[in-house]
């Protein structure tokens, strides 16, 4: 039995972010095993159904285009290597603040005709590489198609310019 | 002057001129000494695999995915490797027919090579029967990989393989749509000295085809996905067109069932 929430946009939209910046939650022990990745792979797995088609920004410079995915078996890998090879994973979504509101979410969204909703945001992506911990920040949007149990059905994470980022406090703020 | 000194001076004269001749594009390269007769040697070293371009399309999400399959390029490293400069001809086919017993290509008439077909490239023959010829003559069918960057002939990031600018114009090689397949060597080489590599007949590659496998292919010596339904099959053949699928760009992937024996398609083997 299909189960129907009622589907919040904002809430769709946090919890998107907030599982995708929990994907470098995880440690080395000691003997070096990896700890707690599965888990927060499987987290974030959980907002997206079966048949999910995704696009997403190509995974290094090694690669040029966008990256069509089809299943959750193809985002699940694109998930794992986001969290094996990115720390201090920060989306932050987009907020404004207008006369008396104050840093309002800005996450738009419309009911699906076929049911469900659309939800799209804008977001600014910082991480760092895991490799040489390079940090980038990359400017750019959410579009994701929900069905109506919530479950994500069609995603794509637009990146627009990537910008090394650099403390020009020396790090003594 | 003394002999020795004579020739000092000769080859001290010779030696920048030398250095700044190119050799043409296209143009035979040097065999190495362990090179197999008919074949090209394709250096070791990195290219880019599939369509580094967007099309306008593209953003206007009208195309379907499966024609997406040339997306993302990535930086792929291959070792060398030799690769026929000709497409298997239906010579080369009898005599794997003759030495093995294997079928012939049913459109021989009485088994036999028609007349005046003796350079034609093979074609009626299945990805099995191909990969049993290259196994027969010692050899291999080269992976799609391997195809991809034979068929730039050093062109990287180029979309046809015979004009440097992505507007092919009037510059189309006239034969590549001459109806019926012809003998090979009918194109001019490209850059490795590869005849054929677009137009003619479509070539089996070892790989199964997976419209998804660029996403997250290994970018050193790729040999396709583990398994699969159908082959790969690459290179415009003489139905295609420049056409808005574009087939005959180097980029462009195709695909058939093993078992299909195609009038347009046929096969080169690697090593």
């Amino acid at each position: 039995m299909t189960l129907f929430v009622v589907l919040n946009p904002n809430q769709l939209a946090v919890d998107w972010v907030d599982r995708l910046n929990a994907l470098d939650d995880w440690h080395l022990s000691v003997d070096g095993k990896e700890v707690g990745v599965d888990q927060v792979v499987d987290h974030m797995m959980e907002l997206f159904a079966p048949d999910v088609v995704a696009e997403v920004p190509p995974h290094d410079e090694e690669q040029i285009g966008p990256v069509m995915l089809v299943g959750s078996a193809q985002v699940r890998k694109w998930v794992d290597k986001l969290a094996r090879s990115n720390v201090q994973l920060n989306y932050i979504i987009k907020r404004q603040t207008e006369k008396e509101f104050e840093g309002e979410l800005m996450v738009y969204s419309k009911p699906l005709p076929w049911g469900g909703l659309g939800i799209s945001f804008q977001v600014i992506a910082g991480y760092s590489l895991r490799k040489d911990r390079r940090r980038f920040m990359e400017p750019g949007a959410v579009f994701i198609q929900c069905r109506e149990d919530g479950k994500i059905q069609r995603f794509r994470l637009l990146l627009t310019e990537k910008d090394e980022v650099i403390d020009i406090y020396g790090g003594q703020r | 002057m003394n002999v020795s000194f004579a020739i000092l001076c000769g080859i001290c004269f010779a030696l920048p001129i030398a250095a700044q001749t190119a050799a043409p594009e296209g143009a035979e390269r040097k065999r190495d000494s362990a090179q197999p007769q008919e074949m090209v040697s394709i250096p070791a070293g990195k290219f880019w695999m599939g369509r580094t371009n967007s099309f306008w399309r593209d953003a206007l999400d009208t195309e379907p995915r499966a024609k997406r399959d040339d997306r993302p390029a990535n930086l792929i490293h291959l070792d060398s490797f030799y690769l026929d400069k000709y497409e298997v001809t239906n010579a080369d086919y009898a005599r794997f027919v003759e030495a093995t017993g294997a079928r012939p290509p049913w459109h021989w008439p009485q088994g036999k090579i028609a007349k005046g077909d003796e350079r034609v490239a093979v074609y009626n023959v299945n990805w099995f029967e191909a990969t049993a010829f290259c196994k027969w003559a010692g050899k291999r069918l080269p992976t799609e990989a391997e195809w991809e960057k034979a068929v730039r002939g050093g062109r990287d990031r180029k979309v046809y393989a015979w004009v440097d600018d992505n507007d092919p114009g009037e510059r189309v090689p006239a034969a590549i749509t001459r109806g019926k397949a012809m003998p090979v060597g009918s194109f001019p080489p490209n850059g490795y000295g590869l005849h054929d590599m677009i137009g003619n007949v479509m070539e089996w590659t070892n790989d199964w085809y997976d419209m998804n496998y660029y996403a997250f292919m290994p970018k050193k010596n790729p040999q396709g996905p583990e398994t699969g339904l159908y082959k790969s099959v690459r290179g415009g053949g003489w139905t295609d067109t420049l056409g808005e699928d574009g087939q005959l760009a180097n980029f462009y992937r195709n695909f058939s069932d093993p078992e299909l024996r195609g009038l347009t398609i046929g096969f080169r083997c690697a090593k």
